[in-house]
């Protein structure tokens, strides 16, 4: 059956003998691995083709639904990342042969005449691909993508004449918004693959006309052992393309871009090495560096055919500056790359990235707002309550990895309101971890340690007898910061009971417990009652100096580095966040 | 008028009853510049420095931070926000 439609169609179309002509044929020239580059390359090219298309059937290019869209087909849609994978890993690889292609064309000088136009032909696809590789990159609009375009947007607008208006058709306004991404998906998805197919068929009419190599001189291959190899070649970038897809689960994605963010922007990695060379220039010579260079470059590349003559050592005129060029930039590269990797402050940058890409996948798993991810991302109680406390608390408190431990001046507050926090804290209330190096420093007795000041024979009396007393006194303050609904932190009524009767008899000549005590008339120990509480914690955020909490002379200027109120500067709404969001990390929790 | 639209960050400093602003948006190339707990300001992408003043300080920026107008209206800051061209040492507004 299947022979006799093949038969008909040769009968109307020729297909069979005109495919068997070709396979016949030999190759002129064999430069048999130099065409296994060509498969590789083409290969890469497939693979994007076909994973692109499948990621068109599921992306939405609105700032909106972008983000949401990526996400869906990396962790929802049943084998989505296989493709998005794919599709990343085929584009890094095709960047890499595209480039090892041009430069081994180079150096056997393909571009020599009469092929001057397929040369050039080669390295404007080699322009568009970087072209693809940036257009795509923004795509998912997220941190790395949009911040990557920012800057590569304001790196264009430095172009004199038409960088401005360049730069805004790119962006599509003053800021990169809607318009730019849609203009981006329109040259990723369609203007530049056009033009990238256009050029290659140029390329193609150039060499059926001309055969890569001088026929005369060359010798023919059998097209079959060429295929071959093409064909395995093919098989091993598949093999390749897929582990690498494999390795990483798919392809980066970050968390949605957000323009009032704090993002460390660094470019693609292909884009490194223009990244140091920028910095080796400043001022208007950073223009010159850093266009003007890449530029020569890229002249120099097209003028080869120039450059090239009889009379000219080649090791001189092509081998030299080609191999300054991949040196110079791959050493630039190294350079970028190793600064990075020993900057401190960029690390926890990355770290902060990082956790909050992986916080963004996991809330939008509960499916992202018709607002889109970023209005997801900024009402999410966890990812707000850590930016309040990153901004606001650890300066003085380390929480988590929160916080400089070195540089704490307040309490530090992992397991914070819990009774082993508790116990730890009333044993030795000036370890560093406590009060030892803020303003309370020395101001509360240790309950079961006897006081540097009073040597030993002194008549001194432990404000608890025994460790399981201490322990019933911190189950009793741990129990005042339960809410309703939690299991209670001190199950045991009667070491709670005892508990609460050292604390009511023992603690009050300082503290306040409910409203009493304070025989002394301090005004420095805090109320007890609620210690731990949702309303304890947003009281002392809020403004440490009421009854509720540190009381009169919590914000006494002669306290340095007293806590100070929040009530002022954070809204409402803000304090009770970032409180409960304390209370629950303290725990080792998380909101809700 | 709209409302709730978020236009852009700043950063501001107390200056006696007024309040000074800076745009957080790098004079070199764009990105997000914090500010540095010794009280100076860092861009994260090039290295730009800058004083607590928002004074260029050391690396690319062709220019200081780019102050914005304020105004305090009843104990709320009212902050003119702006945005101008990058790479340039003149201070030129966009948009």
């Amino acid at each position: 059956m299947a022979f006799r439609v093949g038969a008909w169609l040769e009968e109307r179309t020729g297909w069979r003998s005109s495919l068997r002509a070709w396979v016949e044929s030999p190759v002129v020239g064999g430069a048999p691995w130099a065409a296994g580059m060509a498969a590789a390359v083409a290969t890469c090219v497939g693979i994007l083709a076909l994973t692109g298309i499948t990621l068109m059937t599921a992306y939405g290019a609105s700032p909106q639904a972008a983000w949401a869209s990526v996400h869906f087909v990396q962790f929802v849609q049943p084998r989505g990342w296989i493709v998005r994978g794919l599709h990343y890993w085929a584009a890094q690889a095709l960047l890499v042969l595209a480039l090892v292609h041009v430069i081994h064309g180079a150096l056997v000088g393909v571009y020599r005449k009469p092929r001057e136009v397929a040369w050039w032909a080669t390295l404007a696809v080699f322009g568009l691909v970087v072209g693809e590789a940036i257009t795509g990159g923004l795509l998912p609009w997220d941190e790395r993508g949009w911040w990557s375009r920012v800057v590569e947007g304001n790196i264009i607008g430095l172009a004199p004449g038409i960088g401005g208006w360049l730069q805004q058709m790119m962006a599509g306004g003053s800021e990169l918004g809607a318009l730019g991404l849609a203009r981006a998906y329109a040259m990723h998805v369609a203007a530049l693959p056009f033009l990238i197919l256009a050029l290659l068929a140029l390329r193609r009419s150039v060499v059926r006309r001309h055969g890569w190599v001088d026929a005369s001189t060359a010798v023919a291959v059998d097209r079959r052992r060429q295929l071959a190899r093409n064909a395995l070649v093919a098989v091993a970038v598949i093999v390749v393309v897929f582990a690498l897809t494999g390795n990483t689960h798919g392809a980066p994605l970050e968390a949605p871009a957000d323009p009032m963010g704090d993002y460390p922007a660094r470019p693609e990695w292909f884009l490194m090495t223009l990244y140091e060379l920028r910095k080796l220039f400043h001022g208007v010579g950073e223009f010159l560096g850093t266009t003007l260079l890449p530029g020569l470059a890229g002249a120099y590349l097209a003028l080869l055919p120039w450059f090239d003559g009889p009379r000219r050592p080649r090791s001189l005129v092509v081998g030299a500056p080609i191999a300054l060029m991949v040196l110079g930039a791959l050493g630039l590269a190294g350079v970028a790359m190793r600064k990075d990797a020993h900057d401190e402050v960029f690390s926890r940058q990355r770290a902060k990235a990082e956790l909050r890409a992986s916080a963004a996948a996991k809330l939008a798993m509960g499916g992202v707002p018709p607002e889109g991810a970023l209005a997801m991302v900024r009402a999410d109680p966890e990812l707000r309550g850590r930016d309040l406390f990153d901004q606001h608390c650890a300066s003085c408190h380390v929480l988590g990895d929160l916080g400089d431990p070195k540089k704490a001046t307040a309490s530090k507050l992992d397991g914070w309101g819990t009774a082993k926090w508790i116990a730890a804290m009333v044993h030795d209330p000036d370890a560093p971890e406590f009060f030892g190096r803020g303003p309370y420093q020395g101001q509360m007795p240790s309950v079961d340690t006897r006081p540097k000041d009073k040597p030993e024979g002194e008549k001194w009396t432990p404000i608890v007898k025994s460790d399981a007393d201490r322990a019933a006194v911190a189950a009793f303050l741990a129990s005042q910061g339960d809410e309703p609904g939690e299991p209670p932190s001190a199950p045991d009524d009667a070491a709670r009971e005892r508990g609460e009767k050292i604390v009511s008899d023992q603690c009050t000549s300082c503290h306040l417990y409910k409203g009493d005590g304070d025989l002394e008339g301090n005004d420095d120990a805090p109320e007890l009652a609620h210690y731990g509480s949702i309303a304890w914690t947003r009281a002392q955020v809020a403004n440490p100096s009421t009854a509720e909490t540190y009381r009169d002379k919590a914000l006494d200027p002669e306290r340095k580095k007293h806590m100070p109120r929040f009530d002022k500067d954070l809204s409402a709404a803000d304090v009770d966040l970032v409180a409960r969001w304390v209370r629950a990390h303290g725990r080792g929790q998380s909101l809700p | 008028m709209e409302k709730q639209v978020v236009l852009g960050a700043a950063w501001l400093l107390r200056d006696g009853d007024g309040v000074k602003a800076w745009s957080v948006t790098c004079p070199h190339l764009g990105c997000s510049i914090d500010h540095l707990g010794t009280g100076g300001f860092n861009c994260p992408c090039h290295d730009s420095s800058f004083d607590p003043q928002g004074r260029r300080v050391a690396g690319p920026s062709p220019r200081d931070m780019d102050t914005l107008e304020t105004r305090v209206d009843d104990g709320v800051v009212l902050v003119d926000f702006r945005r101008f061209r990058q790479g340039t040492a003149e201070k030129a507004p966009v948009g």
